[in-house]
């Protein structure tokens, strides 16, 4: 009879030590990240039957299990991803937010010099100092246009960087998860015991908690311990105990643009596949390309249509006015060093375009009073151009093919059947499934620059008999800065050009607030995800000091047992 | 599910970003106060801070529009003054000519007459030639850099009129006119043919006058004879270029009641754009200026705020069943 007191206090002992050291583990870990608190679980062990009924034989411990809801940690998986997603958005736009209305770096102040300096010229248009003046407006306006394009690369730069670290974290932590499997696996395959290695565990979800922040992913758990990982569009990332690298790569044709992608043979070649942000789901890595895709280009897009639309503008005027010296004017504004159509558009081939049967599009023409700030997405089908609004998600429609002496070309077109651009192909039957974009003016704010160079050279008059003190041609100038015509996209009633701005800056600022309320809904439910997690998962020190109570009670109880059942047996000793 | 479990790592963390969110509420509102502006940025209020472009943009505007006035009203005014002058003088003349019409003058009588002429010709074309201080001739429309009215060399030639002699031509090149509010341009010169030359006949100021100078010094008496009555012929002329330079003496007067009731319309323009600047100050500033009041008792309350958690966290913080087991 005192060999099972001995034995079931020595359950009771071992179970309270277990009991004490898990208690000191979750203290210890209180702070760890990712780590959810361990209770023993202690279970009866089985009753000896006697006649008298079933007399029990103490406690056995059955695990040490990790108090987690699969449930709970998918909703967080899933908040962390859209939480990420739009803070990287909200990080890049507060960016542009801040700069764009700024009166140092926006148009809008240097738009108004540039039309007070015509003003003042048309007091005085034989005045050299006053057309030296306007000149030098002329040259800001031009440089506020190149460093409000630069402020917009330099984001665009900022964000390929916020790519770039993303893309390294995920490669980092995807090598970390598959590692791990690999040892989870390893120990769950040594049925020593029937537990789990809670820690290796842990540190699996936060890893995963870690990548869903960079990018969203599927989890799939498997029998044997491990969890496979997939992206969005089905490509894996983590398959057992291989991590499929993610890869960025400077776009050959564009290098202010990095793809990013995964490695893929094709052709017996390696390709770099990109990745397009909308089958990535959320995450970081989504919303800095969606960002970069979306808005940036968008932004762009537009102070280069403005910088060419005013430029163009004022350069039709000059050229219909008389100089100082009696000749018909010049541009005003040049746009790199070819001709207009080449300086303010853009054209990017796809990388993965066929090399055997290469292909070029070069830009014909374009309507600057009819293109939006869009880019245009052309693909080859049965060897001719479909295109849609790059982003859109639209179909595909037929570019029209329009026969020409000089070359045939393709025309884009709006509702009503206007050319908005035309482009030509280099490649009579070019390769199917071909792809390229289409910025028709990314890159006029970048090249605008002032192309006169001498204060004669500005045609402030409108005849050519010898009156230097004619200013109509100057006034025409001005009379461009409240012409609401200036600015007209999708058949929308036109705007002025200081209007277009303002309704970019409005633009900005309101998608930044609306990203601003997005990031905070998505914080305010990641928060209560982790809340509730925590609330179950988490170490409450009062809970463990009780807890440390309980077991030093039961240790120094069960103790007790044993120094009693010692008392009792030297009892029986007496007696003989 | 409801929360009836906290971990000790929870509250700790919900605790701090509770304060930070309040510090950071307190920067923001510290920012406001710093800068006098409500909108530091377009997200903060995009309609109020495109609202606030728009009005800063206007400003501008209107700002070169007020810098077009004070031109305006420095060359008006200038030419106002010279055609104060040039009435001044042409009354003068008309006096000399009514006296040169008295039959009883001796030739030097008339000599006398002639070189007053000549001096008041002298006078009046360095009004028609008057330069502004760029050196630009106030009356030359917009042939500004050259002289409406040369010297003529030899003196007897007469003056040169560099406008075309054509009304229409000369309407045309006056049309210098510069924008003095949103759609309103006022001229800002008037030509010396305009002012100086007789429609009627299209001679100029200078040429009547010359013609007047020469008809006194060689009035053509009979045979050549002094002291006889002049003839019908020489009378005519005389009677002629006064008539003439009556009806110049009108289109100089015409020149400054024009010139009066632009520098009267610039004057009115000048103040409704003063009054559209302020209004445009206000919109600014209503749509991103700071409400101090408002911003000063946010601060205050965002101070207690904080101080309040502050002093809830360190008290209940301290609050551990650790501390009670010895």
């Amino acid at each position: 009879m005192t060999n099972s007191v001995y034995g079931i206090a020595l359950s009771g002992l071992n179970a309270a030590r277990s009991g004490l050291a898990t208690t000191s583990n979750n203290i210890a870990n209180a702070n760890t990240v990712g780590y959810n608190r361990q209770q023993v679980i202690q279970q009866a062990r089985p009753s000896f039957g006697s006649d008298i009924g079933y007399i029990g034989q103490g406690v056995d411990i059955e695990s040490v299990q990790r108090v987690y809801s699969e449930f709970l940690n998918a909703q967080e998986q899933k908040a962390t991803s859209e939480y990420a997603f739009f803070n990287a958005k909200y990080s890049q736009i507060s960016r542009v937010d801040g700069l764009i209305a700024d009166d140092t770096s926006g148009l809008s102040s240097a738009l108004s010099d540039f039309f007070s300096a015509a003003q003042t010229l048309s007091t005085s248009p034989g005045d050299l100092p006053a057309r030296q003046n306007f000149l030098s407006a002329a040259d800001s306006l031009a440089g506020r246009f190149n460093s409000l394009n630069a402020v917009l690369d330099d984001l665009r730069a900022a964000t390929n960087l916020q790519v770039k670290d993303t893309v390294t974290q995920i490669n980092d932590v995807t090598g970390q998860i598959a590692e791990l499997n690999d040892r989870i696996v390893a120990v769950k395959s040594q049925d020593f015991n029937s537990g789990a290695p809670n820690d290796l565990m842990d540190k699996r979800d936060a890893l995963i908690k870690q990548l869903a922040e960079q990018v969203q992913v599927t989890r799939v758990n498997m029998d044997d311990g491990s969890v496979n990982l997939f992206l969005g569009n089905g490509q894996p990332l983590v398959v057992k105990t291989n991590a499929f690298k993610v890869s960025t790569e400077v776009d050959p044709q564009d290098p202010k643009n990095l793809l990013v992608g995964t490695t893929q043979v094709v052709n017996g070649q390696n390709r770099l596949i990109t990745l397009d942000p909308s089958t990535l789901g959320k995450g970081a890595l989504a919303g800095y390309l969606s960002f970069r895709e979306t808005e940036l280009a968008e932004y762009q897009n537009t102070v280069g249509l403005m910088a060419a639309r005013i430029g163009e503008a004022v350069n039709t005027v000059q050229q219909a006015g008389v100089d100082l010296d009696g000749n018909a004017g010049q541009a005003l504004f040049a746009f790199g060093t070819g001709s207009l159509v080449s300086g303010v558009s853009r054209v990017v081939p796809n990388t993965a375009n066929s090399t055997t049967n290469p292909t070029t599009v070069s830009m014909r023409s374009i309507d600057l009073s009819k293109v939006s700030a869009v880019d245009y997405e052309v693909t080859i089908v049965g060897g001719q151009p479909q295109y849609r609004v790059q982003g859109s998600g639209s179909p595909f429609t037929a570019a029209t093919l329009v026969n020409d002496p000089g070359g045939d070309y393709y025309e884009i077109r709006d509702s009503s059947n206007a050319p908005i651009l035309s482009f030509q192909l280099s490649n009579a039957s070019p390769q199917n499934g071909d792809t390229f974009t289409l910025m028709p003016t990314r890159d006029a704010a970048q090249n605008m620059r002032m192309a006169l160079s001498k204060p004669n050279e500005v045609a402030a008059s409108s005849t050519t008999n010898a009156s230097v003190g004619n200013n109509e041609n100057i006034k025409a100038i001005n009379a461009l800065q409240n012409q609401r015509t200036l600015f007209q996209s999708n058949g929308a009633a036109g705007v002025s050009i200081s209007d277009a701005f303002n309704q970019l800056v409005s633009k900005v600022g309101n998608k930044a607030r609306e990203l601003k309320v997005s990031t905070e809904s998505r914080e305010v439910l990641l928060n209560q995800v982790v809340e509730t997690r925590d609330a179950l998962s988490g170490v409450n020190m009062d809970e463990e000091a009780a807890n440390l109570l309980k077991y030093q009670q039961a240790y120094q109880a069960a103790g007790r047992v044993i120094s009693l059942s010692k008392e009792m047996f030297e009892q029986i000793l007496q007696i003989f | 599910m409801a929360i009836n479990r906290v971990s000790t790592n929870q509250y700790f963390r919900l605790t701090t970003e509770r304060m930070s969110k309040q510090q950071s509420e307190l920067i923001k509102i510290q920012g406001q106060l710093a800068t006098g502006q409500r909108v530091l940025k377009p997200s903060d209020d995009p309609l109020a801070m495109s609202t606030a472009l728009g009005a800063k943009a206007s400003q501008r505007v209107i700002d070169s529009f007020q810098s077009n006035i004070v031109y305006l009203n420095n060359q008006l005014g200038q030419m106002d003054i010279a055609l104060g002058s040039a009435s001044d003088i042409m009354v003068q003349i008309k006096q000399t000519m009514l006296s040169a019409g008295n039959a009883t003058m001796t030739p030097s009588d008339r000599e006398i007459l002639a070189q007053d002429l000549e001096g008041r010709l002298d006078e009046l074309r360095g009004i028609a030639n008057r330069q502004d201080a760029n050196g630009n001739y106030l009356f030359a429309g917009t042939y500004e850099n050259q002289e409406p009215y040369q010297t003529p060399n030899p003196p007897a030639v007469t003056g040169r009129f560099l406008e075309q002699p054509n009304a229409t031509a000369a309407a045309a090149v006056e049309g210098r006119s510069v924008e003095v509010a949103r759609g309103r341009s006022i001229d800002t010169n008037i030509t010396g043919y305009q002012l100086f030359t007789d429609p009627a006949s299209g001679e100029d100021a200078f040429e009547v006058l010359r013609d007047a100078i020469s008809l006194l010094r060689n009035p053509g008496f009979p045979n050549g004879q002094e002291g006889a009555t002049p003839s019908d012929t020489y009378k005519k002329a005389f009677d002629d270029r006064r008539a003439q330079l009556d009806s110049i003496f009108d289109q100089v007067q015409l020149g400054r009641t024009k010139v009066g009731v632009r520098l009267r319309e610039a004057e009115t323009l000048d103040q409704i754009n003063a009054a559209a600047q302020t209004e445009l100050e206000r919109v600014a500033g209503e749509a991103v200026g700071l409400d101090y009041a408002k911003a000063i008792s946010e601060l205050s309350q965002g101070q207690l705020q904080l101080q309040a958690s502050q002093q809830s966290f360190a008290s209940t913080s301290q609050l551990s069943l650790f501390s009670f087991l010895k």
